[in-house]
């Protein structure tokens, strides 16, 4: 639970299933990814160091720990060592085998834990141009550390000249350092969306067009340098028209290409480290490019979500002024009827009525009677607790849109806001709509009581578990002054709110809906701070019932 | 009654309007309605008396406040009685500190507003203005204990019992306790009272 929290940390991105597989699958699957990769790429070495032009195992490393947290750690280790063994591709001392694993592991170890720190506010998911700036500026530093030690333990032992030692850690950073740029992005960015790359023409034309490129590279063998530069022509057209996720995927194509034409058609005189520096080139340009143009539709498409969902939040949002408007509304009314009522009680008191007029004033009164009611009943359209838009959703779609609507109000205050979802939640049946103002009636709460605390780090939890028979439970908690005395008392009478504008119809309102789709709602009176948790039905449940 | 009393009624609601007028003249009190406060100053244009003026508050175009505002530049110098749907105390205040005679919330009970249309009428008002009245209200503010005090001009300022909490650093529940001693002990029977009497004190002080 720990480690997954680290992963969701300020994300809003709702992360596919296949991310909440157990370790152990997760780790087996790295080790035989890390060996399989090694072996494939295992090709021009610098024998006998084992230096080839492009580690994929690297990038690997990096998506494990990056995607699954810190306990992954130990497999970085065990990968290289595995792979040396297993694949036993040019055997060297132990005590030299077991300085390369203690500086591979380590040295990328320490940068990803680095990389992880809370403080450095890094999203696996790349959904910011500094998050990718962030992973490539790490990679390039711990990947220069990792190559230059290598080599000099290699030149120490022997099995390198020295003064091949600047040469040798030049192709192993640039090894390593493609295998991060071409593997780590595809691989965090398939693995956090839930699609990758739709297949289209203009994707099969990208596609061709990236061979096209290749051939033309691998075929005028003396020019392959200056001809490389066509590759960047595929590369851009996907950055500009599908973002990074889409260049992502292009990158590794061309990558691959470029690897396999190699070893077909190879070109004397022109090394292959030379042509992964122009790939490295390739790889940061198109990443860029792409980020740059996934940063920009992604903020088009949160303001195209915002102004949609606007009128949702004005309705209900706003729970002071709807207070304040029905208040108005159901007073004129019930005066009236007082007055009415009154009337006719004195006149009867008086003894001298004349039951035609008094009959007629009783009847105005029912009338103002008639038009309150018509106010609740209006009141109750608006919130429509009926069942027909119930429908099956995500507990994790419905926290991640209602945060997004927070968004500007959450970073106005600072607050640390963490999600924390348990990994086997089943889908609820309920209204979205109806439960998305719920959670945005509590996170409202929530913003306004730490606003209210100005002196210290707020801080809000968004949590969500199984509850029993056949309902999840959502907390939302906040470190804000927490409920008055009076409030915990009688929490749901409408206008009995501790906010200086509000009226108090949060509650009762979030309640009444909680409550009309099966669930309860109540507040937690043991935590610092404020709770507030309610449960909704899972699907199966509501078939049975 | 020898002279009927003659009021003006401002109010947007029908409803509120229609039952009111029919209480007023069960009463017998003359009334004249209008459901625009333009609608009564047409009226009073036109020279047309009134002992005391009853309006509501929140109406489109000028608001009650607008139209004490407005009636005291006039020099108007009848009696002006609001009533609020959503009353709250800082407008309360602020009625009573340009000139409302007195500030309602609705739904009231109607004895409530009758005293305070009699009131009006017979211009009792307290004027403090003889030394001895003064002294009376001067003995009983002294009665106050600090804390009393305090709550009592935060009262006066037009702070909520929860916000006077939080600025006095107690509970909403204490600071309702002070109210009620200061109310008690100063003798106002509702908060329209008190605001005055604090500002006649100001006024003497």
């Amino acid at each position: 639970m720990i480690e997954r929290n680290e992963a969701m940390r300020l994300n809003r991105v709702a992360y596919p299933r296949s991310l909440f597989l157990p370790a152990a699958i997760v780790g087996i699957g790295y080790l035989a990814g890390y060996v399989l990769l090694d072996w494939i790429s295992f090709i021009e070495p610098y024998a006998p160091a084992n230096i080839t032009p492009w580690n994929p195992h690297t990038g690997l490393s990096f998506v494990l720990v990056l995607l699954f947290g810190r306990r992954m750690i130990p497999l970085l280790f065990i990968g290289p060592l595995l792979a040396d063994i297993v694949l036993n591709l040019s055997p060297v001392p132990w005590v030299v085998e077991l300085s390369f694993v203690v500086l591979i592991g380590g040295g990328y170890s320490a940068a990803l834990v680095f990389l992880l720190r809370p403080s450095m506010r890094f999203d696996p998911a790349l959904l910011s141009m500094r998050d990718l700036v962030l992973l490539m500026l790490v990679a390039a530093a711990s990947a220069a550390f990792v190559a230059s030690s290598y080599v000099a333990v290699a030149t120490f032992a022997g099995m390198l000249p020295i003064k091949d030692f600047a040469a040798a850690t030049l192709r192993y950073w640039v090894g390593d350092m493609i295998g991060i740029m071409v593997v780590t992005p595809f691989a965090m960015i398939a693995l956090t969306r839930n699609h990758v790359l739709r297949i289209s023409l203009e994707t099969l034309l990208q596609f061709a067009a990236i061979i096209g490129a290749l051939a033309l590279v691998l075929y005028a063998e003396e020019q392959r340098f200056q001809l490389f530069y066509f590759l960047f022509l595929p590369i851009v057209w996907m950055a500009v028209r599908a973002g990074l996720e889409g260049v992502s995927a292009g990158i590794v194509i061309t990558q691959v290409g470029l690897i396999v034409g190699v070893m077909v058609f190879p070109a004397g005189g022109h090394n292959v480290t030379g042509l992964q520096i122009l790939m490295l080139v390739l790889s940061a340009t198109g990443l860029v490019a792409g980020e740059l143009v996934t940063e920009h539709r992604r903020t088009e498409s949160r303001l195209r979500m915002h102004q949609e969902s606007l009128s949702r939040v004005t309705r209900l949002g706003s729970m002071g002024e709807l207070a304040v408007a029905v208040a108005h509304e159901l007073n004129q009314p019930l005066m009236a009827a007082r007055t009415y009522t009154r009337l006719v009680e004195d006149k009867i008191c008086s003894g001298n009525a004349d039951p035609a007029t008094v009959a007629e004033t009783a009847k105005k009164a029912l009338a103002q009677i008639e038009r309150a009611a018509e106010v609740v009943r209006s009141l109750r359209a608006l919130v429509r607790l009926d069942r027909s838009n119930r429908a099956p959703c995500s507990v994790e779609r419905i926290v991640n849109e209602t945060l997004a609507l927070c968004e500007p109000a959450l970073a106005q205050i600072a607050a640390n806001t963490r999600v924390v979802l348990a990994s086997d939640l089943p889908p609820v049946m309920v209204d979205i709509l109806q439960i998305e103002q719920v959670l945005l009636n509590l996170l409202h709460n929530a913003i306004e009581a730490i606003g209210e605390a100005e002196n210290r780090q707020g801080s809000i939890l968004v949590e969500a578990s199984a509850a029993g028979a056949g309902f999840v439970e959502v907390r939302v908690s906040d470190n804000g002054p927490g409920f008055p005395p009076g409030l915990l008392e009688s929490p749901f009478l409408p206008f009995s709110s501790t906010k200086a504008e509000g009226l108090g119809f949060g509650l009762p309102l979030c309640k009444s809906i909680v409550e009309a789709h099966g669930g309860r709602l109540w507040l937690d009176r043991n935590t610092q701070g404020a709770a507030v948790h309610f449960t909704l039905p899972v699907v199966e449940a509501t078939h049975h019932g | 009654m020898a002279d009927p009393v003659h009021i003006a009624l401002i109010d947007d609601d029908p409803a509120v309007l229609d039952s009111l007028r029919m209480y007023f003249e069960w009463q017998a009190l003359q009334t004249s309605c209008f459901n625009a406060p333009e609608d009564f100053l047409a009226a009073v244009d036109r020279s047309a008396q009134f002992d005391c003026v009853v309006s509501d508050v929140r109406m489109p175009g000028v608001s009650g406040l607008d139209l004490v505002r407005h009636l005291k530049t006039r020099s108007f110098t009848r009696p002006i009685i609001l009533i609020t749907g959503h009353g709250d105390i800082d407008m309360a205040v602020s009625a009573i500190k340009i000139g409302a005679f007195d500030f309602i919330e609705k739904p009231f009970e109607e004895a409530r507003l009758l005293a305070s249309i009699r009131d009006a009428v017979e211009q009792k008002r307290q004027h403090v203005s003889d030394a001895a009245e003064f002294k009376k209200l001067q003995t009983r503010f002294n009665s106050l204990s600090s804390r009393q005090r305090q709550v009592m001009e935060l009262v006066v300022a037009g702070l909520s019992s929860k916000g006077i909490g939080i600025q006095l650093k107690i509970s909403a529940k204490t600071v309702e306790n002070h109210r009620a001693w200061v109310m008690e002990r100063i003798g106002a029977r509702n908060l329209a009272e008190l605001v005055r009497m604090a500002m006649q004190m100001q006024r003497g002080s």
